[in-house]
């Protein structure tokens, strides 16, 4: 007869002489490498259906975060997404150590294209060297993001392990730190800088920098601005309440008489704390009082921001509602779709949205860039009070104001200068050569007094025969095209094209030659080391000789002044992340 | 990685020992343990789009990774039943404990799904009572109400085979 004390002999002798002895298991990283591959592997074996290529233009169009940048500006590169399946394809091929080059260039018919998948390529993807006589034109819009940086920054820094090579952004890591670019002359509203040298990882190839300077405004004349503070104050958001506080406190100080401010807050209902204040003391105070509280969140506190935001609309002025969270808006589902095509409809009102994330780890921060794309605005992660500052104080002219909107970027070259060329970075974001003028494709926004940095790597048409079959092999020459452009000596032309950041005015364009290669300068040194860091660590299989020891070197050498520390970090970073790939 | 890549890191980074722990007095030996978790993992992430948050993932994991342990037991019996090979799983010096556990151990397999899980994350694995409600996303009290349940079933369970023999 089965009682109770021999059940509970079994069972405790179940429980210990089957429990697992230690050193039975691989270590939980080891574990984990597999399920991702697993899952790597589940992925493919499902593949998306392929989009016609006008859905998928129209997808990115949608997916494309409206930017609006801070020093940490990137832009997004754009590719026929029949070349981008190619290229997806021509990276499987070339994973073998050495092998460098792509077969890119015969873009494949429209709507042949091979079943395209984002999220797998995005694991994957990097772009491989286009020759100019095929396609002679790069485009790519702007756009910010911070939270890759911010993310090394834990996992390097905080979590003393390096990041997996797909979670490395080229394009964010550069644009995360400031540069020293000419300011723009008379009323132009973007000057490009360049700057050019031989490329670290391969001295046969050159680096080309392109940098874009928006005008450091005068803070007087900057138009007067309302804010509307919508904070979560949710108990998740207990630990980071402080941080909070003191950014916001931080950013008040920054206010301007005829600046106003209104604060919401959501937590265990919506709250108006606060309606178009513009006393510095009042909104001082009411920041101090925020507490977390509250557990069941709705999405009304972001109507109600809306609405105050329309209440007190500055016409001609900057009028912002700054979201704080934690990205769980914890709105449901169906109210979750509500709240973006919310935010969607409010685009054109003139009421910009910038969303900071902050607390737990930055896994929700696709739904954080997710809203403010949609919203016409930026996004940020706050990891730290000095990202915090970062973003709000140091960043505020660049992040709170709009200069200009749908900014887009194109880049022509010449043939008889360029054989091929590269962008680094911006897989994920698509652009196709024709949208540059298509005043219906958005874009991101760019701020006042901000920059936008991008790099090429381009082989020039001198370049000895085997560089240029190591690039682009077994490619046969052309019959129709002559490569002389009218034995032009121009390297390319830049051309930018954006709106104002208010009403429906027609899109202004601006074209800008560069006579030929342009020398080296410290912008260049810095973000050629930070691009071979972020080559290294994405393991690129264009760039094998890339290291991070070398890049530490050259990235000590050419700290410069640092005023804001950023860079000083970024070298602490590297040193750790060398160790860490011993 | 993306935003769901990381909701599963980070559910392998808090959970592994525990899931490892559970599972492996199911099964045995590691190497299956870690098969039958990522067999859990990986089923979860094929509708990790239907979760509505992190706990109930969680809880949707722990539940898997009983029923796959479970059936895992029962393929290597059916296996070991084709080959008859089996039946030389009781040791010598014990024939008669061990021939119980084995009996235990097919009662908890025949468990309805609720009280199996309950007995094998709040009696077997290396949690706590607490612990072990908050990851099967119930309350403490009913999680004891589940395993008390369990054991009169097993109770039940074994008595007959008891008469049976």
């Amino acid at each position: 007869m089965m009682n109770d004390m021999l059940l509970d002999g079994l069972l405790t002798q179940w429980k210990t002489e089957r429990a697992p002895r230690p050193g039975d298991f691989s270590s939980n990283a080891s574990f984990e490498r597999r399920f991702f591959t697993a899952v790597r592997i589940e992925k493919q074996k499902r593949p998306r259906k392929a989009p016609r290529p006008s859905g998928l233009l129209g997808l990115i169009g949608k997916i494309r975060p409206a930017f609006e940048p801070s020093e940490r500006v990137c832009a997004s590169f754009s590719l026929a997404p029949s070349a981008m399946a190619a290229s997806r394809i021509h990276c499987c091929c070339s994973a073998a150590p050495g092998l460098i080059g792509g077969l890119f260039d015969d873009a494949p018919v429209p709507g042949s294209a091979p079943a395209f998948d984002t999220e797998e390529y995005k694991t994957v993807g990097e772009r491989p060297f286009v020759a100019v006589t095929a396609n002679p034109l790069s485009t790519f819009g702007a756009d910010v993001d911070s939270a890759m940086y911010a993310n090394l920054r834990r996992m390097v820094l905080k979590e003393d392990r390096l990041p997996p090579p797909e979670a490395v952004r080229l394009e964010e890591l550069i644009n995360y730190f400031g540069y020293d670019y000419p300011q723009p002359e008379g009323k132009a509203v973007m000057r490009p800088h360049f700057a050019s040298g031989a490329a670290p990882w391969a001295p046969e190839r050159r680096l080309l920098l392109i940098g874009v300077q928006t005008p450091v405004p005068d803070r007087e004349k900057l138009p007067a601005s309302h804010y509307v503070f919508l904070i979560d104050n949710s108990g998740s958001m207990d630990d980071v309440f402080p941080m909070v506080r003191e950014a916001m406190t931080a950013l008040a100080g920054n206010l301007r008489s005829g600046d106003k401010v209104s604060i919401v807050t959501y937590g265990g209902d919506v709250r108006v704390l606060l309606e178009g204040c513009s006393d510095v003391s009042t909104v001082c105070e009411v920041i101090a009082k925020l507490e977390a509280e509250g557990c069941t969140p709705g999405g009304e506190g972001i109507q109600k921001a809306y609405a105050l935001a329309e209440k007190h609309f500055i016409p001609g002025g900057n009028n912002r509602i700054v979201l704080i969270t934690d990205g769980d808006f914890n709105v449901g589902a169906s109210s979750e779709a509500e709240l973006v095509e919310m935010v969607k409809a409010k685009r054109d009102t003139g009421i910009y949205l910038t969303v900071a994330g902050c607390g737990m780890g930055n896994y929700k921060d696709n739904k954080i860039k997710m809203l403010a794309n949609k919203g016409n605005g930026n996004a940020f992660y706050l990891d730290s009070m000095r990202e915090a500052k970062r973003v709000f104080v140091h960043g505020m002219t660049g992040n709170m104001y709009a200069l200009a909107r749908d900014v887009k970027f194109q880049v022509e070259f010449n043939p008889a200068q360029v054989f091929a060329y590269r962008l680094l970075g911006y897989e994920l974001r698509d652009m196709t050569d024709r949208d540059f003028r298509d005043d219906k494709k958005e874009s991101g926004t760019v701020g006042q007094g901000q920059q936008l940095t991008a790099l090429y790597e381009i082989i020039p048409a001198d370049a000895a025969a085997s560089v240029k079959n190591a690039a682009v092999p077994k490619m046969p020459p052309l019959k129709y095209q002559t490569a002389s452009a009218s034995g032009s000596e121009e390297l390319l032309t830049f051309r930018i094209r954006w709106r104002e950041p208010q009403g429906k005015k027609a899109a202004r364009e601006e074209a800008f030659s560069v006579p030929g290669l342009p020398p080296e300068d410290e912008n260049w040194n810095w973000a050629a080391a930070v691009a071979e860091a972020g080559l290294a660590l994405r393991s690129s299989a264009f760039a094998p000789a890339a290291s991070l020891k070398h890049a530490a070197k050259q990235a000590q050498q050419h700290l410069g002044e640092d005023p804001s520390g950023d860079r000083a970090e970024f070298l602490l970073l590297l040193r750790r992340a060398t160790e860490l790939s011993r | 990685m993306d935003e769901i890549e990381m909701r599963f890191q980070r559910l392998c980074r808090e959970e592994l020992s525990y899931l490892r722990g559970g599972v492996f007095r199911i099964v045995g030996n590691a190497a299956d343990t870690d098969d039958v978790i990522q067999e859990a993992l990986l089923r979860a992430f094929r509708r990790a789009g239907s979760f509505r948050g992190d706990a109930d993932l969680r809880s949707w994991v722990y539940r898997i990774a009983v029923n796959c342990a479970f059936d895992l037991l029962r393929e290597r019996k059916r296996e070991a039943e084709a080959g008859r090979q089996y039946a030389e799983t009781a040791s010598e010096k014990d024939e008669k404990t061990e021939k119980r556990l084995a009996e235990l151990e097919k009662a908890v397999s025949e468990l309805p799904e609720l009280y199996r899980e309950a007995i094998v994350w709040g009696c077997l694995a290396d949690l706590s009572g607490s612990e072990a409600a908050a990851r099967l996303g119930c309350s403490e009290n009913t999680l004891y109400q589940r395993v008390f349940k369990a054991r009169q079933m097993l109770k039940k369970a074994m008595t007959q085979k008891e008469v049976a023999r």
